[in-house]
């Protein structure tokens, strides 16, 4: 049995130990972070990614994982800010097309192969090539040619001024690859990235070892790394408790409740950019009339929906959730559609030819928990107004199959996203009416507000401009957005963890086993 | 001598006991809206997760529902659901089970062989085909579990009709010149009854529990209609914080169980022919 | 004898074809393919794209050509590989099955050690409060479900013994200790709901039996109670007993999904569920191509015990 170094001794003793032992030692000890290298940081998940492909696998939890073995260009720091990471600096030219990249020197990828230009050009055109299928490619679309002067230095050329290219270059699916690797990458992963895959057996778990020739010297801490694969939660709270394991993000946020005042380990919380919502199929009677989509929004208390569905922990949200600072609106700005007023609502319905309310369907998938609980308090509300939402439950597999384009076969559903850290990168794929994903939507308002707000870089006029996107988004009832989860993380209360607003997994980078 | 006068006695009433539950419980499901508090699908979420007090004796869920009119609505769901597929499963299984044992040679083989395709699926595993297939819902469900659990039946009939058709009894009759017909149910099935009874009442827990497993995975009973395998579930992941969720279907399961295998030791008592006049 | 040994044997072959055929078409029946779920509903894919993967699949052929190419490669001994972690299936089977068979024998040991006594000593002292009480306890045992069973020890063992299972397999050749304490709770749990079928199924044939006349006239010969019991109850209570037994290892070795799922054990069923929600072809089919051809062993094996334990059992 493999326990992690800190827990051999029975947690309850050993902090008695360590209190009396404080004491003794008083303040100065307390006052330096005892910060010691080395060890194995282990963690656990309920759900694995099928594979480790970096352009191809679509699971989240392939894109949360793999900023453990890949870099990209540029990253995003704890603060909400893009960072230099690859790319060591670059400059755009006046007209907002041109992108120069100075590329970081003396890089290794973990085949021993040096880090070029190269290998950029590589992934990206991997991305970009239709006939790959690469889900990443929404992300680069503005991207026209690349051109590579010189083995550090880096080219691009977009198509028209881009916004958000580099929060592209930052997402889930850019993450560097060598070009020299042509082979199968879904069981393993030749990044530049701080640890190297050493072994992973499928639903069971994942080992990878620190790479000593890391470029950002100094990281990681630890000396290697093991993911568990453990599908069920309360199964992970008892590891938890047992100190088998380090780390685990909560899935299912009432479990907090069990850890939040156990001495032995520590819970933190904070914004998360994914949220809950319920989708609206606008090419289905009655959904194609904006009032019976209002009074739909009228009606459902979010508050209740996130108090149900996540215990509370969490946000009411808008379009944007908290954890986007510098874009979202605070859900205050919605007040006028997120009061529920059950009166407006009926009016809004009769108004248009629905006095007696209407028949209609809600599909969730049963193996995400907010989901059901989320539906089940909507359909409540909306049968407040005369909606009847009978509940359907797909398995995922069903479920993608009916809602995607050109199926969307459904008439509301609940879903939920991992959100973006961009407002461009988030809207624009989903919501734009020449790509329209998830609500069989397009509104030319909106539409055109999108085509702006991707090729605007003033800052402030770009936050004008999304501002005026969520106002929109919410008077037309686009969808129902209800409610972004807290994001959160708990640790064995030795274990230094800083949590990271994009995945768990660049808090991995910089954890350190304490005492 | 007391304690012989007291066997019959307190079989009656162990017999009694299992029919009295059946009773209620059939009692309950017909009369569910007259006899529960509350609406079962009535949510207040401001009362949500409260433990047991006078207005809700059984407490509430995480929606603020009332979880003692979920467990009585619930009853009506656990004996539709038991009775309709295991009641398939049983004439369905039978009858195969029969003609199998009883014709024997290539039939056997056929039937044998088809079973142990159907049979040879993991259960759970077959029913989310039927169900993925169907679709979900409480009929769908209900159609995969009959589906799931007629080769139980069939297999526990053959073994014992063979070794019946053997017997010195069933060749004299049939020497004696009666029809196959009439010696496979006035003869043979009697014989079987009674392994037969104990597979059904088994299974009658056992498709409560796999219509749970079902409606764990989405396919059976659609939210947020109460059944015991759904309030059980949700109960599930509360075990430490609201155990109340959990313990009250849970309970009204076992009883639920109880009740049809005291009932169906009663049965077989009374079927048993070696034990009828006695 | 040996002809029914032989044509028994013989009878698997179409019935694995027929498994072979049940299976391909019921995966291609469920809506969804492996393509969509690749796509997913985040990613933003061209039809141009969603079609190069569908190739890549082969899922463009007809699907009796995506059978006969896929039946062919099995008839070779080639189950393929998984399409969606691109590791050999019969790899990934092997990987699994020490698990499953650990647990099905740990938990058929447990059933059979726990259920055929009681049940005997249930029998033995019919209608009295022994009778009573044990067969209230198997029929709580029975009436729990084994996800919540499963749950509550996790809970329990955590809470108060603060010790929780390891969830790292360590197969019994390696670490005999490590190995009995991971498998011990999830083998209890699913041993104790399989002795209480047992139970039932021995008390039940054995008081048929001792009505038997010749167990009757056994006793009035004055043979002692215990041996009444052994020679003649026992043994022919022992059909009932095999095909309890045969149907459990089938529930078992494909069955123990949602053990173990919540005690982390790298099973077969949790394999399966996993393949099945992937949409993963090559992985659904040979996973259960392979449980229903052990599954139909276990069978062909009790068969085989019936002749053997029941001479009058031939075939015509």
């Amino acid at each position: 049995m493999t326990r992690p170094r800190t827990a051999r001794v029975s947690r309850r003793r050993f902090l008695a130990l360590s209190a009396s032992a404080a004491a003794i030692a008083a303040a100065p000890a307390a006052a330096q972070p005892s910060r010691r290298p080395g060890g194995t940081f282990i963690s656990a998940k309920t759900t694995e990614a099928p594979s480790l492909e970096p352009i191809m696998e679509q699971a989240l939890s392939r894109q949360r994982l793999d900023p453990l073995f890949y870099n990209r260009l540029v990253e995003w720091g704890h603060d909400g800010k893009l960072e230099p990471a690859l790319a060591e600096s670059w400059t755009a030219s006046a007209d907002g097309r041109t992108w120069t990249f100075t590329l970081r020197r003396g890089v290794k990828f973990h085949n021993g192969r040096d880090f070029t230009s190269e290998d950029v050009k590589y992934t990206y055109e991997r991305i970009l090539d239709p006939k790959v299928g690469s889900g990443g490619r929404g992300y680069l679309s503005a991207i026209d040619h690349i051109e590579l002067p010189d083995p550090h230095t880096v080219r691009i050329v977009t198509k028209q001024p881009s916004a958000s290219l580099l929060a592209g270059m930052a997402g889930g699916w850019s993450a560097i690859v060598s070009h020299h690797e042509k082979g199968d990458l879904r069981r393993t992963a030749v990044g530049t990235g701080p640890f190297i895959l050493q072994e992973w057996v499928p639903q069971s778990h994942l080992k990878a070892r620190r790479n000593p020739d890391y470029w950002d010297k100094g990281k990681p801490s630890v000396d290697a790394v093991e993911i568990k694969v453990i599908p069920d939660e309360a199964n992970i709270i008892a590891q938890l408790r047992t100190g088998n394991i380090h780390h685990a993000l909560l899935e299912d946020n009432k479990n907090y409740l069990l850890v939040k005042d156990d001495k032995r380990l520590r819970a933190q919380r904070a914004p998360r950019l994914g949220f809950d919502m319920v989708n609206i199929n606008h090419g289905r009677r009655p959904y194609t009339d904006v009032r019976v989509r209002q009074a739909l929004s009228l009606a459902v208390d979010r508050a209740e929906v996130l108090q149900a569905a996540a215990s509370g922990l969490g946000s009411v949200t808008g379009p944007l959730t908290p954890a986007m600072r510098p874009w979202a609106l605070p859900a205050d700005a919605f007040k006028e559609w997120y009061t529920p007023n059950l009166e407006r609502a009926r009016k809004l319905l009769a108004d248009a030819g629905y006095p007696n309310g209407f028949k209609t369907t809600l599909k969730v998938i049963p193996t995400f928990p907010t989901m059901v609980a989320g539906a089940q308090v909507v359909a409540a509300h909306l049968k407040k107004i005369g909606v009847d939402a009978q509940i359907i439950q797909e398995e995922y597999g069903v479920w993608i199959k009916a809602i995607i384009k050109p199926n969307f076969d459904f008439d509301l559903t609940m879903n939920l996203t991992t959100g973006d850290a961009d407002p461009d990168s988030l809207f624009y794929r989903r919501f734009h009416s020449s790509e329209k994903q998830w609500n069989n939507d397009g509104d030319p308002d909106i539409d055109v507000l999108l085509d702006q707000g991707r090729t605007t870089l003033d800052p402030a006029k770009r936050k004008d401009i999304y501002d005026r996107v969520q106002r929109l988004m919410v008077d037309k009832a686009i969808q129902i957005w209800t409610f972004a989860p807290d994001m959160i993380d708990v640790t064995q209360a030795s274990v230094q963890y800083q949590q990271h607003f994009t995945t768990n997994y660049y808090g991995f980078r910089t954890v350190a086993l304490g005492k | 001598m007391a304690e012989r006068a007291l066997r019959p006695a307190l079989r009656n009433w162990l017999v009694l006991f299992g029919t009295g539950i059946i009773v209620a419980m059939v009692l309950l499901a017909a009369f569910a809206e007259v006899v529960a508090p509350y609406d079962p699908t009535e949510m207040k979420v401001v009362d949500a997760l409260e433990g047991p007090s006078l207005a809700h004796p059984f407490g509430t869920d995480r929606f603020g529902r009332d979880v003692l009119s979920r467990t009585m609505h619930g009853s009506r769901i656990a004996l539709g659901v038991a009775i309709s597929s295991i009641g398939l499963a049983l004439v369905i299984g039978t009858i195969l089970g029969l003609v199998g044992g009883y014709v024997g040679g290539v039939t056997d083989l056929v039937i044998g062989r088809a079973m142990d395709i159907l049979f040879s699926f993991p259960t759970l595993i077959l029913a989310i085909g039927i169900a993925a297939m169907l679709g979900p819902g409480l009929d769908n469900a209900a159609l995969a579990i009959a589906v799931v659990y007629a080769p139980f039946f069939s297999r526990v009939v053959r073994g014992p009709v063979i070794a019946e058709r053997a017997k010195e009894y069933a060749v004299a009759a049939l020497g004696l010149g009666a029809g196959t017909f009439r010696v496979v149910f006035r003869h043979i099935l009697p014989n079987v009854l009674a392994p037969l009874i104990v597979q059904a009442s088994v299974s009658l827990a056992y498709a409560i529990l796999t219509e749970a497993a079902l409606s764990y995975l989405g396919l059976g009973t659609q939210p947020p209609a109460p059944s015991w395998g759904t309030m059980l579930n949700e109960g599930r992941t509360y075990l430490e914080t609201a155990p109340w969720m959990s313990i009250f279907p849970g309970l009204a399961i076992m009883l639920a169980v109880l009740g049809f295998n005291l009932l169906g030791d009663g049965l077989r008592a009374a079927l048993d022919p070696q034990l009828r006049g006695r | 004898m040996r002809r029914y040994v032989l044509l028994r044997t013989l009878s698997m072959v179409p019935a694995l074809l027929g498994v072979s055929v049940a299976v391909f078409l019921l995966v291609r029946l469920i809506p969804g393919t492996v393509v969509d779920q690749m796509v997913g509903t985040e990613g933003s894919y061209s039809e141009e794209s969603m079609r190069a993967l569908r190739a890549f699949f082969g899922l463009d052929a007809p699907i009796h050509v995506q059978y006969a190419r896929w039946l062919g490669a099995v008839l070779q001994g080639d189950l393929g590989t998984s399409w969606r972690t691109g590791l050999p299936v019969v790899q990934m089977i092997l990987g699994r099955l020490e698990v499953t068979v650990e647990l099905t024998v740990v938990a058929m040991l447990v059933a059979i050690a726990v259920g055929v006594p009681l049940g005997m000593l249930s029998a033995r002292r019919e209608n009295t409060a022994l009778d009573h009480a044990v067969r209230l306890v198997s029929l709580f045992s029975l009436s729990i479900p084994v996800f919540w069973q499963a749950t509550m020890l996790i809970l329990a063992v955590s809470l108060w013994l603060e010790w929780a299972p390891s969830v790292d397999f360590v197969s019994f050749t390696r670490d005999p200790l490590g190995n009995l304490g991971i498998i011990a709770l999830p083998g209890l749990a699913l041993g104790t709901a399989v002795a209480a079928v047992f139970m039932r199924m021995t008390r039940s044939s054995v008081l048929e039996v001792m009505r038997q006349d010749y167990v009757r006239t056994a006793r009035a010969k004055g043979v002692a109670e215990p041996g009444v019991l052994w020679r003649h109850a026992l043994k022919n209570s022992l059909i009932p007993l095999i095909t309890v037994a045969g149907v459990q290892v089938g529930y078992l070795l494909g069955g123990a999904v949602i053990t173990e799922e919540v005690f982390t054990l790298p099973g077969v069923g949790r394999l399966l569920l996993w393949a099945v929600f992937q949409r993963d072809y090559p992985l659904v089919q040979g996973t259960i191509l392979f449980i229903s051809g052990l599954f139909m062993v276990s069978n062909l094996l009790v068969d085989l015990v019936y002749a053997y334990v029941d001479p009058r059992i031939r075939y015509g």
